[in-house]
């Protein structure tokens, strides 16, 4: 009897194997193609057992990555709320590695940490106790948020080639927290060339040109052109193009019978808006 | 004399399909009765306390929460249901005696085992089916709102052509609902109908629920990762034969999971392709015959 039971489990298991054997070639001519569509996401290593912990880890095996995701997610928000600006690491860590192609979620990851954080290092009362050497100042801390911000972008950019969006907010934060402009313009000339971005992007490419040292004449051309084109379109100029061209009439010395004829845009108002962008974090729109 | 009495046809089709089919239908009932349905109850808090999650989110991002909660909550429920109702059925209709009295009818027993498999396969239908009708329309909901709102705010800030109002409301609007969530719905059908194919094959050996759930849900982990595990560790072995060997055996023998997991990527908005769509149909089609089969090789003359 025990016998039978023996024989009939090993020759149903070799059946399962023989199936597998046709089974096996077909499903990997399937996985590879999925992965070419990317539908499979992409495997987690075991070190991420320690950052997500291991039940979150074995749930992302049962197939419910998204909602892992949102688990972390919330621990991001809390993490927030407490001003742990490791745990709110961390936890994008994670969310990253199991929704790559999560752009909001890069875009939000970045900005706790070049904007949130780097803001709350300048504030923090409690700053002296922190565990730090004690060569390092609070400015430091700052900058080395920002750059993780930045990072976390590049890795964005990297994992999404196809975003304009993240194009656009990577040039944004290069520009404004990084303070390199000709990086900015680097990133501004991707977003214009991939869908996703906003037209304003096609502006910002001239402004940060005209910051980069040495590419003051390309800007010029390249504004100009914009300048010229509304005109002939009989389309009105946003003001920041008519100032960034009057700066650099300025700046390259352009003779005056070829300078554009509109007024100096009122001081004023050029101060008002960069105090806008200041105020409300958001990129110069006027 | 009498006349000798004609034999009674039990295997015509259309008998054959009624009966599977009251089997079906039985199973069904007592699945029903288990109470398995209030899931859906929690599934429905689940959503609404997901719609009103806000934690910093953009509008997209808001929509995606409710989706990807809502996927995951229908992925988890049809596995573990896969799982555990399937591993119950043979076992509570021997304690309750029902084998005997079926199996005793002129009723074979791969009509059985197909009974049972359809009647675990309609209440995961019928369930998942009922979980996206409900989120699809909170999801509808929630999009429709968001979008007259952001359309409201871009419209009213003056600084945004037409043109850029439309792509960034088209961005929203992807997440909304559309047909990837039916074809997200099907591959986890699928994956749990793979899954209760498995699991009837188990419980065939089984002597009891509890050693078919912890065989089946050992089983459906390690058919999410084994061919990494063992190509990761063929790497760090260097390429052992006897890991290559081993890998290759439980690779034939456990299902690969990860074929079907493809919520995963529907919910950040990747799209499915058709080909692949079908090509995963026939998959889980063979699985299912297969282990069917091979449950009635194991099914057909174990004594009770």
């Amino acid at each position: 009897m025990r016998f039978k039971i023996w024989r009939k489990t090993v020759l149903a298991l070799l059946l399962v194997a023989l199936f597998g054997l046709v089974r096996v070639p077909f499903e990997d001519r399937l996985q590879s193609r999925m992965e070419t569509d990317g539908l499979l996401p992409i495997p987690l290593g075991v070190g991420m057992i320690d950052q997500m912990g291991q039940s979150a880890f074995l749930a992302t095996l049962g197939g419910t990555r998204a909602l892992v995701a949102i688990y972390m997610s919330l621990l991001a928000y809390d993490s927030w709320e407490q001003q742990e600006w490791g745990g709110v690491e961390n936890s994008f860590d994670v969310i990253f590695k199991l929704q790559p192609q999560d752009i909001q979620a890069w875009i939000l990851g970045a900005w706790h940490l070049h904007t949130n954080a780097s803001i709350n290092m300048m504030e923090r009362p409690d700053w002296k106790e922190w565990k730090l050497p004690s060569e390092t100042t609070r400015e430091e801390v700052r900058d080395r948020y920002i750059d993780k911000g930045i990072d976390i972008l590049r890795n964005a950019v990297r994992n999404n080639p196809e975003s304009g969006k993240l194009y656009q907010e990577f040039a944004w934060t290069l520009w404004k927290k990084g303070m390199d402009p000709c990086a900015a313009a680097e990133a501004y000339k991707k977003a214009i060339e991939h869908p996703g971005s906003l037209a304003l992007v096609v502006r910002f490419y001239g402004y940060t040109l005209a910051e980069c040292p040495g590419r003051e004449r390309e800007a010029y051309d390249y504004l100009l052109d914009i300048y010229l084109d509304d005109k002939a379109r009989a389309l009105r100029t946003v003001p920041s193009v008519i100032i960034a061209v009057k700066d650099l009439e300025k700046k390259l010395d352009v003779p005056f019978l070829l300078r554009i004829p509109d007024l100096e845009p009122n001081e004023a108002l050029r101060r008002s808006l960069e105090q806008n962008s200041i105020d409300s974090g958001l990129p110069w729109l006027p | 004399m009498s006349e000798p009495l004609a034999p009674i046809k039990t295997m015509s089709p259309g008998l054959i399909v009624g009966r599977v089919w009251t089997l079906a239908a039985s199973t069904f009932t007592q699945l029903v009765r288990m109470r398995s349905f209030y899931f859906i109850l929690l599934f429905a808090l689940l959503i609404a306390a997901a719609s009103n999650l806000n934690l910093l989110f953009s509008p997209e991002q808001k929509l995606r929460v409710i989706k990807n909660t809502s996927l995951g909550a229908m992925s988890m429920f049809a596995w573990l249901f896969a799982i555990v109702a399937t591993a119950m059925l043979i076992p509570r209709d021997l304690e309750d005696r029902t084998l005997y009295t079926i199996l005793a009818k002129p009723v074979s027993r791969f009509e059985y085992l197909l009974g049972k498999l359809c009647g675990v396969l309609l209440t995961i239908a019928l369930a998942l089916g009922a979980m996206l009708i409900l989120f699809s329309v909170v999801l509808w909901f929630r999009e429709t709102g968001i979008i007259a709102e952001q359309r409201q705010v871009l419209e009213s800030s003056g600084r945004f052509s037409e043109q850029e109002v439309a792509s960034e409301l088209a961005i929203i609007a992807r997440q909304g609902v559309g047909w990837n969530l039916l074809l997200a719905t099907w591959a986890i059908f699928l994956k749990s109908a793979v899954l209760v194919a498995m699991t009837i094959l188990i419980s065939t050996f089984a002597s009891s629920s509890l050693f078919t759930i912890i065989v089946g849900a050992t089983f459906f982990l390690i058919g999410h990762f084994h061919k990494l595990a063992f190509q990761s560790l063929s790497a760090d072995m260097d390429e052992s034969t006897l890991i290559t060997v081993l890998g290759k055996i439980i690779g034939l023998v456990i299902p690969d999971f990860r074929t079907f997991n493809v919520v995963d990527m529907v919910a950040v908005g990747v799209p499915i392709a058709p080909g692949v769509m079908t090509s995963m149909s026939v998959l889980a089609l063979f699985y299912i015959v297969v282990y069917s089969l091979v449950s009635l090789f194991v099914f057909f003359d174990k004594e009770f």
